[in-house]
């Protein structure tokens, strides 16, 4: 029962991280709680809890933050702290002028009482095949900052991920920030889809997070972000290696599907069936393809 | 059935890592003691005696459990007594002012609401309320009232005159300039 | 400020503020879960399987079991004649017979269901045992860790297929009812051929319906509080003397509650008290499900000697409480050359899930329905429901009738293609007019005008410039490789008002109004307020039938110790029977006060006609100063009216011939739609809602009620859709995998009223509480068909079935 957790609540890093550090010593992990939006999910309908957990709420003066980093010059990415939520994200100009792939993203996670609570940094560790915020991030090549007692260390998103539901975090370690790089600030060719059960407080049941640039009319540095449709969000390999160097013109649905299919193994659940998720995967990305085109 | 009752009612133990926090509740500064993950909607309803807060789905589905915390609408059922150490809420019954005879002057959005047929069974009405006050406050636009209160699950009314309601209060705020910010910037 | 309407203006027909309004905005409505309470918790331990036999129950280790108040179905005795001994004199009728009586039953229409299982469980999710503790957490938790252990039986999961010999567990065919009704050569066979031989058109379709959950914003709740004497205190046996049974919670009809208590607890009428808190919706979903709360309830009570509070959370409350029944209708049509409908064949089947409960008359109505609102010479309908081991299916507005008239609606569309006529040229070729039957045999002798309805629904919507725009949009999109496409669909309907056939006689309802101390006049009446607003048409109904001011009434809140009985607040009854009794029962306040002779002013109006005979709502007789100065001196002076049935209303419930409801409420609703076929998603661009109401007895709460069950129409079309796991239990019981619609998700629905006003009802008004659920759903899948250009016939059309059909060959239908 919830009753019986053991909660703490550091209010500053190094006593976070010296917290973080005795559990995972003494083998039982703290487990670091932000929004708990799908924390008090999970314990409302009696899952397993972890026994111990660690509040973030008194970090805000440190892991809140949005900021440029290394500093305050317009050539550089942005820093989203670990406890920066979706609303707070939205309110930044920045984010819909040049990063409408996450924008797009962070407006329909939930609704607005969610998007209050949520942060990025829970849904990256949450791990949910499902997430919101995650496929946005993977396709601008975010970085997750994670920092111990011993030491700071960064994983690219698309790495982070080491099976159904598990992270490459290890149990001394707090994702303080999400950066996104400078190279992906204003990148053309950014789509995003989400096919949710319905408008807002839905969770997805296939999505596509997409940046599509071209280069003398043909597909370079792509990234294909699949949502719902794996054990964890993915980046493709084959379809965007498909895609690299292609020109539009020489793209068959068929083609897609078949690659697709290389990528992605989709399953029937409560929300939707696989043959729905892996059909209308393909025409998202037929269609972001047709929507990207110059 | 082997198991025979007790007659006695068993003590009711204060968990072992219960904390005490300290808040500000509708304007007023509170204290109460709880472990930390218990829900605050529990909080509010049974130990503050706030029942105007309702429990709809307990999964942050419903929004009929919709507080202001800090300034921004959330689902009290998700958020755990420890993380309001320091907050200040808002709640359905700190919308409401009193005049000069002490007698209850409604929100304006809990006027229109009245007014436009905004509530009909009433359970979703208060966390309804809530965060149309908050939008009202914050001047956003009119347009917006159905993907800001998205949230807020209503099944008698099918919404039209829900919407209709914020609308009036949303309009009526910016009339009167009531509002934090300029219409149009979320 | 509690009352728009300027002094002496008459209240039916304004815009008066709801009178349970302010303390809603407010916030301090009480619900029973928010009542004050010191007593202890109940929680429920659920059957696992979808049919079996107790083996055995175990409590695992964990919660400490010496501190819970534990109840089982051997707790509840079998033989009433056993309970009271010498005391049965206080006990009802059978408690003096010798006839074994098990108290272990939900009384309703067939004494199946019980309150906890004996032995043999027939659905998941069936209450097993029943838990009592101080506190709420504990006891939820404690119930988890109970385990029943069972062998289990082999079960129906599909009630469209045939129950082998092992499946039977009730009567010889699982069938708990079935009707027939026939019209015309539908009597006999070989005419009946002739008519099917010499059509230009006969069209045949299988449609089927999904179950669907009432979603109510507030979980079902009861507190109950069983007295017992004070000999009984003592013991944890079945009390001995007669004692009271104390229910309040979230209920649409507490009359049923009371008759339920009255058979579970043998005791008579004046030992059971009922009281309805405030409700936060129902649906039909609070008609019979709380009898069964607030037995379990009082059992814990009864047990624990402590008033006992069971509140559903969301799961336990879709796993368990009723649903929409799931229908199967075979339609077969013949029509002439310019698409006459010479005669319909309906075969219904709806599943009635594990007990019987309220489907006999869930389907008595869809049966009533299944033809339309259609002139049709030769009908021959079967329907039938059958056992299927899920939670019961029950109430959900609509009751029976959204099911068939979905079906036909449909089928109409797909024979206007076949005849090559458009969907609302079908219409108007077969609408019903005034002297022409229903399938019944009802003659209809109000004036309607339908075709002229439905004219202004589709003029509203601009139905025929959409309907030439989409198509050429369609085949725009369809040259260019757009992915979107359009459609508009029509639906035309009637709902039945109030009770079918002889049921308002047999319920027998009755009103009392009262003078209080302080002169204001009391309506007292069974019916609940749930959101519809029930309370304030009362009030209104009261104001205008006295003149005088709404601060001049009261509306009780229902309390079977206070109120008369009045009937349930279902079958769209209560503002149309029970409100023309309130202004009945104010005709005989009046009558009293002027035999008193205490009225001293002038009477205003010369007809002597009541006024609740009146449509106009304009008959003030007397000064309200003079009325309210006479009323002030009379302290409980009481008037009252009891149900007489219009003269006409004459009902065969053998044949189904005759006249089902003395009136009908008529609709015709449109849609439009745009479907994105990359994903299959539809979107609702446009939708109208237009009836006929007899009378709108006030706009703004009419409207709500028209738009809240057109939303729910539109989610049971296109997304709500209850998923049922391998014991038949529903594996989306919770509100995010079974998905309502948010506000994002609907357009502002357009409503228009046409009013004639009906002779029975206050004022002339009609019910539409469950008008609005009817048409929503052929009209929305019409308009997607239209768009697809494909051929849907079941639903919830959820994007996963439509890619499915979409990709289908030609000419194959779902």
């Amino acid at each position: 029962m919830l009753a019986d957790l053991e909660v703490v609540r550091p209010t500053t890093l190094a006593q976070a991280f010296g917290l973080l550090s005795l559990s995972a010593q003494d083998g039982e992990p703290l487990r670091p709680m932000a929004g708990c939006t799908d924390l008090m999910v999970d314990a409302h309908f009696g899952k397993p809890m972890p026994k111990r957990l660690m509040d973030l709420s008194g970090l805000g003066k440190d892991l809140k933050k949005i900021e440029w980093f290394p500093g305050d010059n317009a050539d550089v990415g942005l820093r989203l702290g670990a406890l920066c939520t979706y609303a707070q994200a939205l309110a930044e100009p920045i984010l819909h002028r040049d990063l409408s792939l996450l924008a797009q993203a962070s407006a329909v996670v939930g609704a607005t009482q969610i998007q209050a609570r949520g942060t990025f940094a829970g849904n990256v560790e949450n791990a949910s095949p499902a997430a919101d915020g995650v496929p946005a991030l993977m396709a601008l090549d975010a970085v997750i900052v994670l920092q111990s007692a011993a030491g700071q260390r960064r994983v690219a998103l698309d790495h982070y991920y080491s099976g159904y539901r598990q992270t490459v975090r290890r149990s001394d370690e707090l994702i303080v920030a999400i950066e996104i790089p400078s190279q992906s600030i204003g990148k053309p060719g950014q789509w995003w889809r989400k096919v949710g059960t319905r408008s807002y407080q839905a969770i997805t049941k296939v999505g596509l997070a997409a940046v599509l640039p071209r280069k003398d009319g043909q597909l370079s540095d792509v990234r294909v972000v699949a949502v719902a449709m794996a054990p964890s969000i993915l980046r493709c390999q084959h379809v965007e290696q498909f895609l690299t160097a292609r020109a539009q013109a020489q793209i068959s649905l068929d083609q897609l599907r078949a690659e697709i299919a290389k990528d992605l193994k989709p399953i029937d659940d409560i929300r939707s069936k696989a043959t729905y998720r892996a059909e209308v995967f393909a025409r998202l990305l037929e269609q972001a393809l047709r929507q990207t085109a110059p | 059935m082997s198991h025979s009752p007790h007659s006695q009612p068993p003590v009711r133990p204060v968990p072992a890592g219960a904390v005490r926090i300290a808040c500000t509740i509708n304007g007023q500064a509170r204290e109460f003691v709880a472990a930390p993950m218990r829900r605050l909607i529990d909080v509010l309803r049974d130990d503050l005696g706030l029942v105007g807060t309702k429990e709809g789905c307990g999964e942050g589905e419903c929004g009929a459990c919709s507080i202001l915390l800090d300034g921004q609408p959330v689902n009290s059922c998700l958020i755990p007594a420890i993380q309001v150490q320091g907050a200040n809420l808002t709640t359905i019954e700190g919308l409401a002012s009193r005049d000069t005879f002490n007698k209850t002057v409604l929100h304006p959005v809990q006027q229109a609401f009245l007014e436009h047929g905004g509530a009909q069974c009433g359970i979703c009405t208060p966390g309804m309320i809530v965060t149309a006050a908050w939008m009202v406050q914050t001047g956003q636009p009119a347009a917006d009232v159905p993907k800001v209160l998205a949230g807020n699950l209503c099944r008698c009314t099918g919404y039209a005159h829900i919407v209709t309601s914020v609308q009036a209060a949303v309009e009526a705020g910016q009339a009167a300039g009531l509002t934090e910010r300029p219409a149009g910037e979320a | 400020m509690s009352d728009k309407t300027a002094p002496g203006k008459p209240h039916v027909g304004s815009q008066m503020i709801r009178t349970d309004g302010r303390d809603k905005v407010l916030g301090l409505t009480q619900y029973v879960d928010d009542e004050a309470f010191s007593g202890w918790h109940g929680a429920t331990v659920r059957s696992p399987v979808a049919r079996g036999r107790i083996r055995s129950i175990r409590f695992l280790e964990g919660p400490d079991w010496r501190q819970f108040v534990i109840v089982d179905a051997r707790d509840i005795p079998r033989f009433a004649h056993s309970i009271h001994g010498a005391d049965a004199s206080h006990g009802p009728a059978e408690a003096g017979q010798t006839a074994d009586v098990d108290l272990n039953i939900v009384k309703m229409i067939v004494d199946d269901q019980p309150y906890l299982v004996r032995d043999e469980i027939r659905h998941k999710h069936e209450a097993v045992v029943l838990l009592a503790h101080p506190d709420r957490d504990l006891v939820r938790w404690a119930a988890t860790r109970v385990h029943i252990e069972v062998e289990p039986l082999p079960a129906v999961l599909d009630y469209r297929q045939q129950a082998s010999p092992a499946q039977i567990q009730h009567g010889k065919d699982n069938i708990f009812k079935a009707y027939s009704l026939r019209k015309g050569a539908g009597e006999q066979e070989d005419l009946w051929q002739k008519v099917l031989a010499d059509a230009t058109h006969v069209v045949s379709g299988v449609y089927e319906t999904g179950a669907q959950e009432q979603a109510y914003i507030e979980p079902q709740g009861i507190v109950a509080h069983v007295e017992l004497a004070p000999e009984d205190e003592a013991h944890g046996r079945w009390p001995q003397k007669p004692f009271h049974v104390h229910i309040r919670g979230s209920m649409q009809c507490p009359y049923y509650v009371h008759n339920a208590m009255k058979h579970l607890f043998n005791q008579p009428d004046d030992r059971i008290q009922i009281v309805q808190t405030a409700t936060g919706g129902g649906f039909g979903g609070k008609e019979d499900y709380p009898s069964i709360i607030a037995g379990h309830a009082a059992l814990l009570s009864w047990k624990a000697r402590q008033p006992v509070k069971m509140i559903y959370d969301r799961v336990e409350d879709m796993q368990s409480t009723t649903k929409r029944h799931p229908c199967q209708t075979r339609l077969t049509t013949a029509l002439d050359a310019q698409g006459r409908l010479l005669a319909l064949e309906a075969q219904v089947l709806m599943d009635g899930g594990a007990y019987v409960t309220l489907s006999p008359v869930v389907l008595s109505r869809g049966t009533i329905h299944a033809a339309g609102p259609y002139s049709i010479d030769h009908v021959r309908i079967d329907a039938k429901v059958v056992l299927s081991n899920t939670a019961p299916n029950g109430a959900f507005r609509g009751f029976g009738a959204p099911q068939t008239i979905f079906a036909m609606e449909r089928h109409l569309d797909r024979c206007a293609k076949q005849v090559g006529i458009s969907p609302a040229e079908i219409r108007r070729q077969n609408l019903i007019e005034p002297g022409q039957s229903l399938a019944t045999g009802q003659v209809i002798r109000e004036p309607v005008a339908l075709r002229q309805w439905m004219q202004q629904t589709m003029d509203a919507l601009n139905y025929e410039e959409k309907r030439a725009n989409y198509k050429a949009f369609n085949d725009q999109q369809l040259r260019t490789g757009g992915p979107l496409r359009r459609g508009v669909g029509l639906a035309t309907f009637m709902h039945g008002c109030g009770f079918t056939g002889s049921g308002e006689v047999w319920l027998d309802s009755i009103v009392k109004v009262r003078v209080a101390s302080d002169g204001v006049v009391e309506v007292c009446a069974a019916n609940t307020e749930m959101g519809q607003g029930a309370q304030t048409v009362f009030t209104a109904i009261a104001a205008d039938a006295l003149g005088l001011d709404t601060d001049q009434i009261r509306v009780i809140q229902p309390d079977t110790d206070q109120v008369p009985n009045s009937g349930p607040t279902v079958a769209s009854r209560t503002s149309m029977v029970v409100g023309h009794l309130v202004a009945k029962a104010c005709d005989d306040l009046v009558r009293q006060v002027e035999e008193k002779g205490l009225l001293t002013g002038a009477r205003l109006l010369p007809s002597q006609a009541p006024i609740s005979e009146q449509s106009d709502g304009r008959g003030r007789r007397y000064a309200a100063a003079d009325l309210q100065a006479a009323l002030r001196q009379l302290p409980g002076l009481q008037g009252w009216a009891r149900y007489q049935p219009p003269p006409g209303v004459i009902w065969d419930d053998q044949t189904y011939k005759g006249v089902a409801y003395g009136t009908y409420g008529w609709a015709c609703y449109a849609a439009d739609v745009q479907v994105d076929t990359t994903t299959m998603e539809v979107r609702l661009l446009d939708f109208v809602a237009g009836q006929e109401v007899g009378r709108v007895l006030h706009p703004l709460l009419a409207a709500g009620q028209i738009i809240g069950g057109v939303v729910q129409g539109i989610g049971w079309a296109l997304w709500e859709d209850v998923v049922l796991d391998a014991q038949g239990g529903m594996a989306n019981a919770n509100l995010t995998t079974y998905v309502l619609p948010t506000m994002a998700d609907v357009p502002e629905i357009r409503t228009l009223f046409q009013e004639q006003p009906y002779g029975y009802g206050p004022f002339g008004a009609k019910g539409i509480g469950e008008l609005p659920m009817d048409g929503p759903a052929p009209a929305v899948i019409n308009a997607v068909a239209m768009a697809l250009d494909c051929d849907i016939c079941s639903i919830p059309a959820t994007p996963e079935r439509l890619l499915e059909l979409s990709m289908r060959p030609e000419g194959t239908s779902a």
